[in-house]
Parts: C-alpha cells; sequence; structure tokens
C-alpha cells in the first residue's frame, strides 16, 4: 500500500514536472558531398553520397520539389552515407532542391536540375473548346498541345507541335513550338456552320480526333405566310402560320428549336400569341379560327434578333342569326338550329349563353352550354322560375338575342 | 400444480405460431419496424461509431436506445437484416407472455390464474396492436423486460436477499438499455405501486387480517424496508444514468427544441375517432366492459397502489378528450409524449386481473353467481360473448393494416438500389416521396443520404425542426408545414447536394415540374426518377459532430453486455422455475393468494349496467355513424355525397347520384368524366366542402357548393352552383353539362426538334470524360431589379436563352445591404419557365423565403395553405443584389405548343381562351404575366396556374384579374452583378446578342391603364403530366 503511495506521488511529480527547453548541445561533425553530377534526365534513378563524420544522430536529407517534400534516410556505408531519391522525384523534371539536416539544422544544401527525357513518341495531352463557337470571323475555339514524356514532365520549350484543322474541303496545317510547356493555337470560326477537327502531332505521337461545331449566328428578318380552309370565323378550323427559311446573315440555316413568337393583335387591340420551333430552319404555329367577325394583324418574333413581316387576315362571320324557339309555356329555349356559312349546321361546340332577366331587369341567373347538333337547350325548371314574365338573353358566335317569356302556372 | 404449466405453455405455443408466422406478413408494413431496421444496419456497419451521415444530412444514433438495434445487427451477420429483426421479434414474443406471466404470478399469487393471464396475454389486443401495427420492438422488449424484473424487485424487497438485488437490477439495466421511456415512466407507475404492494404485504404479516392493516402499521413496515428500497432506488437510478450515459450526453446536447410533431394519441378521441379508435378502442378492446371489476379489484387494499397507478394511466391514456392529461403532465411533455403508451401500460397492469376474472368466470366464483343468478345457459352464453369479443377484437386489429393500409404498397427497392449505385449517383443525395416507412428500409439497402429520415427527435436542419412534420416523404399529409418544408428543399436543393427525387406518388409531380425538376426515367418498380440539373455533388468530407471515444465504447459494448449479464444471473432461476426442472422454495408472493368465494351479486349487476352504457355507446356510435353517410338522405347530403365520391375517383358511386332520368348512362358518365385532366381532377385532394342551400322546395333544390383542395401548388377554392330533384324519395345531382366541343380534325401532324444527350459517351468508371461534358447554354439577363412591393423584397427580371440549345435554367439571388454584407438568398421557384428553347425569354421573379416558423413561439395555421409564404427576417435594409444564372443542356420538358387563342377586357378582368395546338395534353397550364410600367420597363412578374388542363386541338378559358401594383417601388435596377454560368452577363450581351433590336420586346407589350402599371405581357408554363 505504501508502495503503491510513493508511486502516486512520484506519477504525479512527473507529471506535473515542464519539459526542459534547453538540450543538450548537439554535437555537429563534418559533411561533404561526394557526389558531383548535378543534372539528370527524368527517370534515371539519382543518388546522393554524402561523406559525413562525426555526427551522434543519423542526418536526413530533405527533398523539395515542385509537387511537394520528403524526408529520406540514408545508407551508411563507413563514412559515405547515400541518400537514393525516391521514385517521384527522380521522375519529375524541374528543379529539386535538397537539405542535409541534422536535428533540424541545415549541414548543407544544394539543387539538382531534372531534365525531361525527350523521347522519339512523347505523350500529347490535347484540349479543345469551347465546344461550340457561332459563326462568323470573331468566335473561336483554342486547342491546347501539351506534350510530355513518359513521366508525365512537359517537353522543353520549343518543341515542335503541328496543328491541323479541317473545315469542309479545307484542311490547314501550321507548326507551332511550346513555350511554357504547351502549343497552343486559335482556331477561328468560319461563316459557314458546321463542323471543325483538329488534332495535332509531336514527332511521332499523333494526338486523337478533337471537334468544335459552327452553329448559325442570329437570324435575319424573315417573311410569314398564313394557311387556312375558308376565311369563316367558324371557331372550329385551324389557321396555321409559316415562317420561310430563317437564316443569318452569312446565310446558315438557324438552330433547330429555335423559337418563333407570332403575335397576333385583333380588331379589339387584345394580343394573342401563339409559339412555333424551327425545324430545319421553318416555324410553324396553329390557331383556331375566331367564332366571330374577326381582323387579325400577325406578325412573328425572334425575339431582340429578326422579325417578321405583317400580314392580315379577316374573317367573315359563319352564322347569320340566332333562331330561339320556346315551347309551349315558355319553359324550354331551344336555340337553333344554328346555322353556318352554306346553311350546314355549325359543328359541335359552338358556346352559347343564357342571362334571365326579371321583367324588372334584375338579374336571375346566366347559364352557359354548348351546341350540340346545331342546337342548345336551355330549360327554365318550375323549381326554380315561378310563373311571369321574364327577359331571355341568348348570346352566341358575336350575336345576342333577346326575348321575352311568360311562363305560365300549369306547365 | 401441473395444469398452471400447460396454461403457460399452450400460451407459448400459441404465441408463437400465431404472432409468430403473422409477424411475417406485418410488421414491415407496421410504422416503427423498418426504422429498427435502418438502426440496426448502422450498426451491422458500423458497430462502435454513432455518426450516421445517411438522414437528416448526418445524424447520431445515440438518440435511442440500442440493445434492440445492436441485436438485430449482430443477428444480420448470421442472415441478414430482416432474419435479425424477425428473430427478435420471436424473441420479444417469448419474453413477452413470459413476463406477462410471471406478472400475473406476482399479482394474484396463483399458478393457475396466472396462466389465465399469460393465455390472455397472448390475445390482448394492446399487444396485438403494438407488435403488429405498430412494430414497437423496442418498447415491447423494454415492457416484457421489465415484468420480469417485478418479482425479482419484490423478493428483494421482501426478503432482502442479495440474489434478488442483482437478478433485479441486471433485469432493470436491459430494459434501459432496450427502450429508455419504459424504465423511466415504468419507476413511477409500475415499481412505486409494487414498493406500496410488497408494504402492504409486509404489514399484512405484522397482523392477522388484511383489515388490521392500519397506516400505522403500514408506515412502521415501510421504515423497516426503507433502506432496501433506497438501496434498489439508488442502484436502479445508476443504472438508468450509466447504461445509457451516452443517450443522456446527447440528449443535453442537442435538446429536443423542434416544434412538436401531431400525434393522434394526444387528439380529442370524441372528436377525432379515427383516433380514438386507434389510440384507445382498440387497445382497450374487451376490458372497457370489465373496466367496473378492475377497479372494484384494484382499490382492494392491496392493490390499491396498483389502483392508483392504473387510475392514472388509464386517464393520460385518454389524450385530448379532457383537459386533465395535458394539465397534469405539462404543455411540454404532452407534447413530446406519445401518450397511447399510456393506454398500453394500463391494458397491461390490467392483464393479470383480467386473467383472474376470466379464472372466476370459468371456474371460479363469479361462474356460481351468475349460475344462481341468471342459470347456466346465459352464463355460457356470456362466456361466448366475452371470447367471441376478445377474438373479434384480436383478428379485428390484425386485419386493420389489410383493410385501412397504413402504408403504401409494399416496393421493390432493388431498382432504386442499383438506380444509387450506377453511375456515381450516390454522390448527390436523394429524396424518397411517398415511401411511408419504407423509406427506412431503402436507407438501410444504400449508402446513399437523404436529406430526409423517420426518427424526427433526431433532425437538425432547422428547415425541418421548425416544422411540425414528421418527414418530407409524406408532406402531403402534414398540410401547409409539410409542403412548405418539401419546397424548400426542391427550390434551393443545392444547398443540400439534392439531386434526385423518387416518387412514388404522382400527387407531388406538379410542384417538381414547376420547381424546376425533370423527370429521367421510370424504374422497373414503378417508381419515376426526378432529378435536378446544376447541382454540385456531395463535398468528400461532411460535417460530423464527434463525441468522445470512451463514450462510443460504451455505447458499444454495454447494451450486449447487460443482456449476457441478465442472462447468467437469471437464467437459472428462471428454468427452475417456469419449467421446474427441480423443486425450488415457492416464492413468497405465490403464498399471497387469495381464495374466490362469494362474489358480490351487487357488482354482477353493476357491471351489467355499466357493459350496457358500454354497448349503447358503441350503438349510438354506429347509429350516428350511418346517418351521417347516408347519402340521399337529404339534399345536402347528396352533394357531399357527390363529390366524395369524386374525390376518391369512385365514379361508379358518384353517377349512381346522379339525375336517373337526365339520360347520361354510367359508361357515358366514365367517358365525359375520364377526359377532364388538370390540377383539380388527377392532384387536388378535397379539403373541406361547404353545402348552401338556396333554395329548397319539396321536389327540387339549389345550392351554392363551397369546395376547397388541397393540391401540391396551391389551395384551390372552387363554388358551383348545382340543383338537385328528388325522385321516389331519394335526392339526385342534377349533371352538369359537358363541353360539346370537337376538335377540328381527326388525325392531324405536327413537327419538332427533339433533343438527346449521351451523358458520358466513354465506358469509364471515372469522371466522366471533359469531352463528354456538354458546353453550358449561354443565357443573357436582360434586366434585374430588386423591388419592394408591400414590405417583400423580390428580385424581378427577365432572361434569355441565347444559345442554340435549349437550356435549364436555375437563378439564384442574393440581398446586400449597404455594406455589402449579405443578407439572404434564395432561387426562382415557380416564377419562372424553367426550360427555355433557342431564343425564349422568361420572366423571374425570386422572392425570400425564410424558414417557416423558425421561432417556434408562431402559432400554427390551423389549416393547410400550400402557397403560404414566409417572409425572411432580414438584419438590415436590402440595397444592392446579384444575380447568378446558370444553363445547362436540356431535353425534356420542351412543350410550347400552347396558344393565346383569345383575350378579352371585361369589368377589370381579362377573360381569354387558351388552344392547344400540339399533340400533348397539358395537364397544368400555368399563366406567367409580367407587368411594366409606361417606360415599358419590368415592375412585377406573377402567376397564376389553371385548374383544368388544355387537351389536344382543344380550348380552356380562364379569367385573370390584373393586380394593383401602387406602392411597388424599384429599390435597385442594375445589369452589373449579374452572372451567367459565373461569366459577367454584359461580356454575353456583347458576344452572344451584339445589335439587339429592343424594340421586339416593347412591340409584344398589351397595353393596359392599370394601377400601377402601362403593359403586361402573358406567358405560358405548360407541365404534362403523361408525356407522350
Amino acid at each position: 500500500m505504501r508502495a503503491i503511495g510513493v508511486f502516486l506521488v512520484f506519477i504525479i511529480v512527473l507529471g506535473c514536472a515542464e519539459r526542459s527547453p534547453k538540450r543538450l548541445a548537439p554535437t555537429l561533425g563534418q559533411v561533404r558531398l561526394h557526389t558531383e553530377q548535378r543534372n539528370y534526365k527524368a527517370g534515371v534513378p539519382i543518388s546522393l553520397n554524402f561523406l559525413e563524420t562525426g555526427f551522434d544522430t543519423p542526418l536526413r536529407l530533405l527533398l523539395t520539389n515542385t509537387f511537394g517534400s520528403a524526408l529520406i534516410h540514408g545508407v551508411r556505408s563507413g563514412e559515405m552515407v547515400t541518400y537514393a531519391f525516391p521514385k517521384n522525384f527522380y521522375r519529375t523534371s524541374g528543379r529539386c532542391e535538397w537539405q542535409l539536416l541534422y536535428l533540424g539544422r541545415e549541414m548543407a544544401k544544394g539543387v539538382v536540375q531534372i531534365e525531361p527525357s525527350v523521347p522519339e513518341k512523347p505523350h500529347l495531352e490535347t484540349y479543345f473548346g469551347p465546344r461550340s463557337v457561332i459563326a462568323g470571323e470573331t468566335d473561336f475555339s483554342m486547342l491546347v498541345v501539351v506534350p510530355t514524356d513518359a513521366y508525365d514532365n512537359p517537353l522543353p520549350n520549343g518543341t515542335q507541335t503541328r496543328i491541323r484543322a479541317q473545315f469542309q474541303d479545307n484542311i490547314e496545317e501550321n507548326k507551332v513550338p511550346t513555350k511554357d510547356f504547351i502549343a497552343w493555337k486559335n482556331i477561328y470560326s468560319k461563316t459557314k456552320t458546321g463542323r471543325i477537327l483538329v488534332g495535332a502531332s509531336c514527332m511521332e505521337t499523333d494526338s486523337k480526333e478533337l471537334t468544335t461545331i459552327i452553329h448559325p449566328t442570329l437570324s435575319e428578318d424573315f417573311e410569314i405566310r398564313a394557311e387556312r380552309n375558308h376565311n369563316f370565323a367558324d371557331g372550329n378550323q385551324i389557321v396555321r402560320f409559316f415562317t420561310d427559311q430563317l437564316r443569318d446573315r452569312y446565310g446558315n440555316i438557324v438552330a433547330d428549336g429555335t423559337l418563333v413568337d407570332f403575335m397576333v393583335v385583333d380588331s379589339k387591340g387584345a394580343l394573342l400569341r401563339t409559339i412555333g420551333t424551327t425545324v430545319n430552319g421553318m416555324a410553324n404555329a396553329n390557331m383556331l379560327h375566331p367564332s366571330k367577325k374577326e381582323q387579325w394583324q400577325i406578325t412573328a418574333y425572334v425575339t431582340g434578333a429578326a422579325k417578321s413581316n405583317t400580314i392580315s387576315l379577316s374573317f367573315a362571320p359563319a352564322i347569320a342569326h340566332l333562331p330561339i324557339v320556346l315551347s309551349e309555356g315558355g319553359r324550354e329555349v331551344r336555340v337553333g338550329p344554328i346555322l353556318s356559312f352554306m346553311e350546314q349546321r355549325v359543328p359541335d361546340g359552338i358556346e352559347i349563353k343564357m342571362a334571365v332577366n326579371t321583367s324588372e331587369g334584375e338579374l336571375m341567373m346566366e347559364r352557359q352550354t354548348t351546341s350540340k347538333n346545331g342546337m342548345g337547350i336551355f330549360l327554365l325548371e318550375k323549381a326554380y322560375f315561378n310563373t311571369g314574365t321574364y327577359r331571355v338573353t341568348i348570346t352566341a358566335a358575336g350575336h345576342t338575342e333577346t326575348i321575352s317569356i311568360q311562363l305560365d302556372e300549369n306547365e | 400444480m401441473k395444469k398452471t404449466n400447460i396454461l403457460l405453455i399452450l400460451a407459448l405455443i400459441i404465441a408463437l405460431i400465431f404472432h409468430g408466422s403473422a409477424i411475417f406478413f406485418t410488421l414491415e408494413s407496421t410504422y416503427d419496424a423498418l426504422i429498427h431496421l435502418f438502426f440496426a444496419d448502422h450498426y451491422a456497419q458500423s458497430w462502435f461509431e454513432p455518426w450516421d451521415y445517411r438522414w437528416y444530412t448526418g445524424f447520431t444514433v445515440q438518440s435511442y436506445p440500442p440493445l434492440v438495434h445492436q441485436t438485430i445487427g449482430l443477428l444480420s451477420y448470421i442472415g441478414g437484416l430482416k432474419f435479425g429483426m424477425f428473430s427478435v421479434g420471436l424473441l420479444a414474443i417469448v419474453l413477452f407472455v413470459t413476463g406477462a406471466y410471471r406478472f400475473s404470478l406476482l399479482m394474484t399469487g396463483d399458478r393457475r390464474v396466472a396462466g389465465y393471464g399469460a393465455l390472455l396475454a397472448v390475445f390482448s389486443s394492446t399487444f396485438v396492436e403494438t407488435l403488429h401495427i405498430f412494430g414497437q420492438l423496442p418498447s415491447i422488449v423494454g415492457l416484457s423486460v421489465l415484468m420480469h424484473s417485478l418479482p425479482e424487485i419484490y423478493l428483494w424487497l421482501k426478503t432482502g436477499k442479495y440474489r434478488y438485488f442483482a437478478s433485479s437490477l441486471s433485469m432493470i439495466a436491459v430494459t434501459v438499455t432496450s427502450h429508455h421511456v419504459t424504465p423511466i415512466f415504468g419507476m413511477v407507475f409500475f415499481i412505486f405501486p409494487l414498493i406500496g404492494m410488497v408494504i402492504m404485504d409486509a404489514s399484512r404479516e405484522q397482523v392477522s387480517t388484511m383489515k388490521e392493516v392500519t397506516f400505522v402499521v403500514f408506515f412502521k413496515t415501510f421504515k423497516k424496508l426503507f433502506w432496501r428500497i433506497v438501496g434498489f432506488g439508488m442502484a436502479s437510478l445508476f443504472l438508468i444514468i450509466t447504461c445509457i450515459l451516452p443517450y443522456w450526453y446527447n440528449s443535453k446536447k442537442n435538446p429536443i427544441t423542434q416544434v412538436p410533431i401531431p400525434h393522434g394519441s394526444r387528439d380529442n378521441f370524441l372528436e377525432i375517432t379515427s383516433s380514438g379508435l386507434v389510440f384507445f378502442v382498440i387497445p382497450w378492446g374487451v376490458l372497457l366492459f370489465l373496466l367496473p371489476y378492475f377497479f372494484y379489484r384494484f382499490y382492494s387494499k392491496r392493490y390499491l397502489f396498483f389502483g392508483l397507478s392504473f387510475s392514472m394511466l388509464a386517464l393520460l391514456g385518454t389524450g385530448g378528450t379532457t383537459p386533465i392529461p395535458r394539465a397534469l403532465l405539462g404543455e411540454t411533455a404532452f407534447n413530446i409524449l406519445t401518450l397511447d403508451r399510456f393506454t398500453l401500460w394500463a391494458t397491461i397492469m390490467a392483464l393479470p386481473i383480467f386473467g383472474e376474472f376470466v379464472y372466476r368466470m370459468v371456474a371460479g366464483d363469479i361462474k356460481s353467481r351468475i349460475q344462481s343468478m341468471f342459470g347456466g345457459v346465459y352464463h355460457r352464453v356470456l362466456g361466448g360473448l366475452l371470447a367471441g369479443g376478445l377474438l373479434f377484437m384480436v383478428i379485428f386489429t390484425m386485419t386493420l393494416g389489410y383493410f385501412r393500409p397504413s402504408q403504401p404498397a409494399k416496393i421493390k427497392m432493388l431498382p432504386i438500389v442499383n438506380f444509387l449505385n450506377q453511375d456515381s449517383h450516390d454522390s448527390w443525395r436523394y429524396l424518397p416521396l411517398g415511401f411511408g416507412d419504407q423509406m427506412a428500409w431503402l436507407s438501410a439497402q444504400t449508402a446513399a443520404m437523404t436529406v430526409d429520415g423517420n426518427y424526427h427527435s433526431a433532425r437538425r436542419l432547422p428547415e425541418l425542426t421548425t416544422r411540425a412534420i414528421e418527414r418530407l416523404e409524406n408532406s402531403k399529409f402534414r398540410g401547409v408545414a409539410g409542403i412548405g418544408s418539401l419546397q424548400q428543399f426542391l427550390t434551393v436543393p443545392e444547398k443540400y447536394n439534392l439531386k434526385y427525387i423518387f416518387s412514388n406518388d404522382k400527387f407531388y409531380d406538379p410542384i417538381l415540374y414547376f420547381c424546376g425538376w425533370q423527370r429521367l426515367q421510370h424504374l422497373e418498380n414503378g417508381i419515376m426518377v426526378w432529378e435536378k440539373l446544376n447541382v454540385p455533388p456531395l463535398p468528400a468530407i461532411l460535417p460530423k459532430e464527434d463525441v468522445p471515444v470512451f463514450l462510443k465504447i460504451m455505447w458499444g459494448t454495454i447494451p450486449l453486455l447487460t443482456v449476457l449479464i441478465a442472462f447468467f444471473v437469471n437464467i437459472q432461476m428462471l428454468w427452475i422455475r417456469t419449467l421446474k426442472l427441480r423443486k425450488e422454495n415457492v416464492p413468497f408472493y405465490t403464498k399471497q393468494s387469495i381464495n374466490y368465494n362469494g362474489f358480490s351479486s351487487k357488482l354482477v349487476v353493476f357491471s351489467h349496467i355499466w357493459a350496457m352504457v358500454v354497448l349503447v355507446c358503441i350503438l349510438f356510435s354506429i347509429y350516428t355513424f350511418y346517418i351521417h353517410n347516408s347519402a340521399q338522405y337529404a339534399p345536402v347530403n347528396v352533394v357531399k355525397a357527390y363529390y366524395n365520391a369524386l374525390d376518391f375517383k369512385k365514379f361508379e358511386e358518384a353517377h349512381s347520384y346522379l339525375d336517373p332520368e337526365s339520360g347520361i348512362d354510367l359508361a357515358q358518365y366514365m367517358l365525359e368524366v375520364s377526359v377532364t385532366d388538370g390540377v383539380l381532377s388527377s392532384y387536388a385532394k378535397m379539403d373541406s366542402i361547404g353545402v348552401t342551400l338556396i333554395e329548397e322546395t319539396a321536389e327540387a333544390a339549389r345550392a351554392k357548393v363551397h369546395t376547397r383542395w388541397i393540391t401540391p401548388l396551391e389551395k384551390l377554392e372552387k363554388e358551383e352552383t348545382v340543383a338537385m330533384v328528388k325522385r321516389s324519395g331519394k335526392w339526385h345531382l342534377l349533371p352538369a353539362r359537358f363541353d360539346n366541343d370537337v376538335p377540328p380534325d381527326q388525325l392531324f401532324t405536327a413537327n419538332g426538334t427533339t433533343f438527346y444527350n449521351h451523358g458520358r459517351r466513354q465506358m469509364t468508371t471515372q469522371e466522366t470524360h471533359h469531352e463528354d461534358v456538354l458546353q453550358q447554354p449561354v443565357l443573357e439577363i436582360l434586366s434585374a431589379k430588386l423591388v419592394d412591393y408591400k414590405g417583400h423584397y423580390s428580385i424581378i427580371g427577365e432572361i434569355q436563352n441565347v444559345d442554340h440549345v435549349p437550356a435549364d435554367v436555375v437563378i439564384q439571388a442574393t440581398l446586400y445591404n449597404d455594406r455589402d454584407e449579405g443578407l439572404a438568398n434564395y432561387n426562382a421557384k415557380y416564377h419562372m419557365k424553367h426550360k427555355l428553347m433557342p431564343k425564349e425569354t422568361t420572366p423571374f421573379r425570386i422572392n425570400f423565403e425564410g424558414i417557416a416558423w423558425s421561432s417556434t413561439k408562431d402559432t400554427l395555421p390551423p389549416t393547410f395553405d400550400p402557397d403560404q409564404f414566409t417572409p425572411i427576417a432580414l438584419s438590415g435594409l436590402p440595397t444592392k443584389f446579384d444575380v447568378q444564372a446558370a444553363g445547362n443542356v436540356a431535353n425534356t420538358d420542351l412543350y410550347k405548343k400552347v396558344a393565346l387563342q383569345s383575350l378579352v377586357k371585361k369589368d377589370s378582368m381579362f377573360r381569354g381562351t387558351l388552344f392547344n395546338s400540339g399533340i400533348q395534353e397539358v395537364t397544368i397550364p400555368q399563366l406567367l404575366i409580367s407587368y411594366y410600367d409606361t417606360d415599358h420597363e419590368l415592375i412585377w412578374v406573377d402567376h397564376q396556374f389553371l385548374r383544368e388542363g388544355v387537351r389536344v386541338q382543344r380550348k380552356q378559358y380562364f379569367e385573370y384579374g390584373p393586380m394593383d401594383l401602387e406602392g411597388l417601388q424599384v429599390i435597385s435596377n442594375s445589369l452589373e452583378n449579374c452572372f451567367v454560368n459565373g461569366l459577367p452577363n454584359a461580356g454575353i450581351s456583347e458576344k452572344a446578342f451584339p445589335d439587339r433590336d429592343k424594340a421586339h420586346r416593347k412591340e409584344q407589350l398589351q397595353q393596359y391603364s392599370g394601377a400601377g402599371f402601362s403593359f403586361l405581357k402573358f406567358h405560358f408554363n405548360s407541365y404534362i403530366g403523361n408525356p407522350k
């Protein structure tokens, strides 16, 4: 028990003790670089030999290159200590600095220069972008070529590369030397749309094929036209608007899917809209015939870029008048048969509205139906309409008819 | 003596056959089981690391006691997670039945009665519900072990033998590590009364009859046993704290500061009858008829303390029906606890007494009393009714999940798991929608992470904790808070690296579309995958909250250790006692059995009266249910019935309410109904219906019907006038007239450009090759402004796709004050078209939404309002802004074939007609309306969803009331800080659109002299529900 107590006190005392800031003075020895070679080729193993004497602890070699640092141990044989560079240091071209350290203190330092090993078939990295350009002579894509050796070291400045670009029947070739590791060339757009293919080579290595696409530039103004089956406002036929082929200023057809906004101004000044997207430069948009007499002014836009001519369409009324027939007792209001422009019954679906007012003019009820077989039927049910006189207004296809109805008790 | 064993063994056999086989069909569709499975998967993957990244952007599993999860996890090494779960399920069944037996034996001291107790435990509806509907495995294990510990505690207090001290504490430890609430409340509601009973029994020994046990005797005995009680109390408190110390540590560090989540057990059961059924009627079951007997027995002197505890539990279990539970528990506890537990404990506590009753009914004095009072046949009938009632409740409870499924149909997870593993899809977060509790099973099978989760106490994002929603996944059931929360995640998915959504419920489709998501593919299990472009992948290192290593070790080792210890301490005694391998001293409590003779005839009569009252209540509720639902009894009923039928898409039923003389047969009706599409008919859920009779005669009636509908986008209200007629005593609805419109062309053609993106052209497991990455489409921001309208700040503007390919557009804006400090940022939600064709323009508006109800004191709105908007609280006045737009190549949802066919200004309203000239059926058309001042400068952007879709070559009418923009203030109008794909907007404008003709914009504006504006323009955005 006592022993444990003593031990505990000992531990506590030890725990409280501060680590002494002073160290025993290290014994400094002598060091001399034995290796004389300063320049190397990448990939050739490098080792530095030092003559070291009089050190009590082994020295360390600190290596620093563009990718980072590493501390390495040496192998001693007699007074000669050999420090072998790790792979990633002797394979990386450029400056590699070294420092020989003894307990963190620099004893010697120096630099070795590693040159890329220029092979006959270097690796070739190529980058090409952007992937699309606009037609014209100002936009361009840039091709960057980086020839490297087997260890991914860029080859020395001035290494010749050949850059080729194909557009339609034309192949251009340019010789571009590398500068600051890369060779680059701006490939300018052409006035015609299409695809530019590029490739590069350096010594005996050829790159893969890269491409950029020339898109058309903004559309120029264009023409539109309308097609329809007849010019009656029957509310049931499609009127089709077409553009001619939209082209840019170089005559290229605009990109598929370009949105064309057809703005229609009707006779009351309301702005209607229908939208088309181009296929092979031509856009088409549809609307329904109006259901009453109408005059349309149509202009199409590729907003901000191009505008069409304005065309005018007029629609003649299809329905001459609204026949209204009352049943005996007046509880059933039959609108129709509504006849269209050739005395045929109108297609199903013409909107018919009925408003019922009391004889004093107070609105009682509004109803709406659509025509079926040219007819629209409203019922004035006994449950809601007592005996009396009502004014019934029927509205359809731009016509309004008002009649007076006398409802009897017995019906 | 032999007979008892047979009853217990019979109970065990039946329990294993019945529950053991049933769990394979029920457990996976319970509320909780799969959550425990997910936790188990966590332990199976990393036993000692409590942090799990997969839910809630990371949470700690130290928020739930781990024993059951770890056991499942351990067993999963043998046969997979589900094997583990079912094994633990079987174990829980055995523990429960034996626990009920031991508890009954302790209470009644009679082996035969205890045998009945065990048998009744098997068929108790509360157990059936807890296991087969709720799937609360830890709770069952905890409770069962607690019941096992009660006799040991009794014996320790009574005899003072340390053997019992050890055995009782060992079991308390197991209870603690399997469920945290059970031991805490178990202390109060089970162990305190038990202590009282021990003292009572010990006092009884001092005197010759029970009557002589006075308070003085009781108090003296209490003093004698005081130190044993204190010793046990302190030791178990120590266990409760240390066994799950990491849990307490975590609760302290991350206190539950969230808005309480509504739970049915807190409802008023009389108002919300479904909650009453699940949380009151089912757990009590036939016990309701026997309440007088329970109270009679529990308030005998020996059980007095149990009586108090039982009454308290029964009372607390009534939830919000009376104000008493709220007053007793206090506001906080009332809102955190699920009160159904109290009912569970009450019914479990009643088991021994129920067993006693049944024993006396079958072979004891009640039998003879009833036979003497009413004759033998009546006794048999009564017994038959009781047994029948018991079995009915069991079958009813078991099949509840079948007839009223609480979960969506079982989803095959493999295609989703494969999708997530494919092509690095798990480098983003995902979100399941409409999965129910099966989302936990999905999470358990994948390493991918979701922003959602299924254990709401562990939620961390304020977007979730400030709202009363359990999960985003089922947000449509959580009204405004749910959809509101979901919308925030959908609008700013970049913040959560959320890229994929698995939708099992088409209800959410419109909101996904209008928030800028796009459909990716249908998986083979029918799940639709939605994706969002422009979302960065998850960073390699995610934040986590670390805990000290010793807590991790405690958490990983203690729970199973408690089981091992309990096993070694108890197993010997247990086997000896239950299977009677060798003769052992009879435990003291068995001497406490009483002779059952001379059952009070008054109680028989009173019980009959009580049973009558209960029966009348049941019959009355069935009757009112019938009257309310008798559809054609009155004109108002038929309207409600018709709309309800429509809401649930029961068209045949709806048709039966229509006037038979209207001449519309079912086929015709189906034809007319099936063609209507739109947000109202396809994506809405009726919230409420109000019917006001305008006029009613004996034969006919007319009524205004005001309906409110919940849709994923906004709350809709609809007012219609309907007419009813009475035909042969039944009311019918007059059918509305359908549109007779016939499209012009039978067959027609449409041309268009379609786009396809290969994604990766080169097969590689590496990052997509740079040549295969598409260039981002170039956009140009035409205008951007910061405006203040009615005290809300918004950024509005116009943006055009100036590239040659369609673009998916994401716009984010940030507000700054004068000192260039960022105040808030948000994305454009549905005030824009997210997909733009080449050269298409869209207006946009960005509202700065705050996190709703971030101060939890705000009162929650009582009804649903999905477009409820919480303006952000800004710390200063915004004076500047930046706009970051990003384009990505889009190849879906590019339908533009909706035309504005006519537009009429009438009574300060626009009445317009849309015409669909293309070949896709537009399910939800959206109008975007941009407003301009006299100088043709944009000042506001508004939107309107149309309720009905536009079918092919058909028209749809709409009405739009222009806004009052008086008082709108443009604070800043600048394109200076606008960026597209990270590049300044000015440069793009120069390069891509050098000679923009600004007149075009002006020519496309509709003149209108409105309040505060001079021009406006309509834009259309079409959601297509079923693209062809």
